[in-house]
């Protein structure tokens, strides 16, 4: 059975023990299952994996499944106890035989012309100062965009790095209102 | 398991190496134990994440760093949206001519091009200064152009035309200064279908004396006609009577120099015959 099939047979049961383990509180529990999902995805790609939404979505099984086992005596972040686990998974399938190297998948005109809009709707939504170091921020092209950026720096009153700070930390908003947006976009297709 | 973690400092790039899984052995373990115990180094890890996007999208990566991009970063979901957006979000603010001339010359992106197109000109800079040191005649060149004898055409032009010579559109090295104010003479082709808009210019040179005004005909029948000068007003400053012989298209006016001061001309030319008017235009600097 692929790994991905596993992740199916999940139970529900399987799945809230593992979310109540995590935290009592279901709000802290999604948030938490979110961020060490993405830990996980984050170090499987620097490993190189090619599927490593896959592998930390198997991890997450396994560990759930385990939950019912190790709930009581074990002690410590509970979070590492995935990384624990990846590293077997990620083990067990560098061990499997590689058919072929998978490429990312070719580019979605649909999905690139979702992303536009939804461009459009979440530059809409943030504040007017948002919008404007959003928009300076990426007005200009290689070496004319360090000069820019730095007068932007300057104009402002801060330095460099906080500049590239602030514009992070609002295009990680933009990217969370993208995601949504084409989430919406998706199940209302 | 390990509850009792060091947690390291890590570098922007640092964070950057480990995205693109440049980080050796024993700093990847280090980062990895980081990364779940440290939520700033997770926060620090999506924000450089984002910014890792935005330069694979504007192509600010280096090539070392641009293959470990293609091997480790493109292979979730999430990370393929980013640089969707880091792509929109760049088209939509930044100029596209840049992105645009960097996709027709991708040699340029190499600083090896760069250099060498660079030493390129500078060797054929130095080359061209070390020619005109060693060949000064080959100034000179320009000059013999503007003195060799124009043919005559049709168009209307200003053409410098030494009167006894040989052969029209000769080419001749250099000409000797004019031995006398008879011996040079301004030949100006005008043509009746040009407007007073377009009409050809004439600078008044000192050492002329005349003007040798060329008007361009309709047929090449022998005719007599009547040639006047006068001001863009339509005063007359000076007229002439002229005869062309059979299978000549132009007939020749001549007018002297005091004639003219700087101003707009036209020459109207009356066919005696049948009294049929042409007017040419002529401006003079």
């Amino acid at each position: 059975m692929s790994p991905a099939r596993q992740l199916k047979t999940l139970q529900k049961t399987d799945f809230d023990r593992l979310l109540l383990w995590l935290d009592p509180n279901p709000e802290h529990a999604g948030e938490l299952y979110e961020k060490i999902r993405w830990r996980l995805i984050a170090i499987l790609a620097s490993r190189g994996c090619c599927v490593p939404e896959e592998l930390a979505d198997e991890t997450i099984d396994r560990v759930a499944r385990r939950v019912a086992d190790i709930e009581a005596t074990y002690a410590g972040d509970k979070s590492l106890y995935f990384l624990g686990v990846m590293n077997n998974v990620h083990h067990e399938y560098l061990k499997r035989p590689r058919l072929s190297e998978l490429a990312p998948p070719p580019e979605d005109s649909i999905v690139k012309e979702q992303t536009y809009l939804c461009l459009d709707k979440c530059i809409e939504k943030l504040t007017p100062h948002a919008r404007e170091v959003i928009e300076q921020y990426y007005a200009a092209e290689r070496r004319a965009k360090i000069n820019l950026r730095k007068r932007i720096a300057t104009a402002l009153g801060i330095s460099n790095s906080t500049l590239r700070l602030r514009a992070l930390r609002i295009r990680a908003k933009l990217q969370v209102c993208i995601e949504r947006c084409l989430e919406g976009s998706q199940t209302g297709r | 398991m390990i509850t009792n973690l060091h947690q390291p400092k890590f570098s922007d790039a640092a964070i950057r190496q480990f995205l693109l899984g440049q980080l050796r052995r024993n700093d990847r373990i280090a980062f990895e134990r980081a990364l779940f115990c440290d939520s700033s180094l997770e926060q620090r890890t999506r924000l450089e994440e984002i910014a890792l996007a935005d330069d694979y999208a504007t192509r600010r990566l280096r090539d070392k760093d641009l293959n470990a991009f293609r091997q480790t970063f493109r292979f979730t979901a999430a990370r393929r949206n980013q640089i969707e957006v880091s792509m929109a979000l760049n088209e939509c603010f930044a100029p596209l001519a840049d992105a645009h001339r960097a996709q027709k010359s991708p040699m340029f992106k190499h600083p090896v091009w760069r250099w060498a197109v660079a030493t390129m000109i500078l060797i054929m800079l130095f080359a061209t200064v070390w020619l005109v040191m060693k060949e000064p005649q080959i100034v000179k060149v320009p000059r013999r152009f503007l003195h060799s004898n124009a043919p005559v055409t049709p168009t209307p032009e200003v053409a410098h035309h030494a009167e006894h010579a040989t052969e029209p559109g000769a080419h001749r090295e250099e000409l000797p200064p004019a031995p006398s104010h008879e011996a040079a003479l301004d030949v100006v082709v005008l043509d009746s279908t040009v407007s007073a808009e377009n009409a050809p210019t004439v600078t008044l040179a000192t050492l002329r004396d005349k003007y040798h005004l060329q008007l361009m005909l309709d047929g090449t029948s022998s005719a007599t006609f009547l040639a006047e000068l006068l001001t863009s007003r339509g005063d007359l400053i000076y007229s002439q009577e002229l005869t062309t012989a059979a299978g000549e298209n132009r007939v020749s006016f001549d007018v002297s120099r005091d004639r003219l001061v700087g101003g707009d001309y036209q020459v109207r030319l009356t066919r005696k015959p049948d009294g049929n008017v042409k007017t040419y235009y002529l401006r003079v600097r």
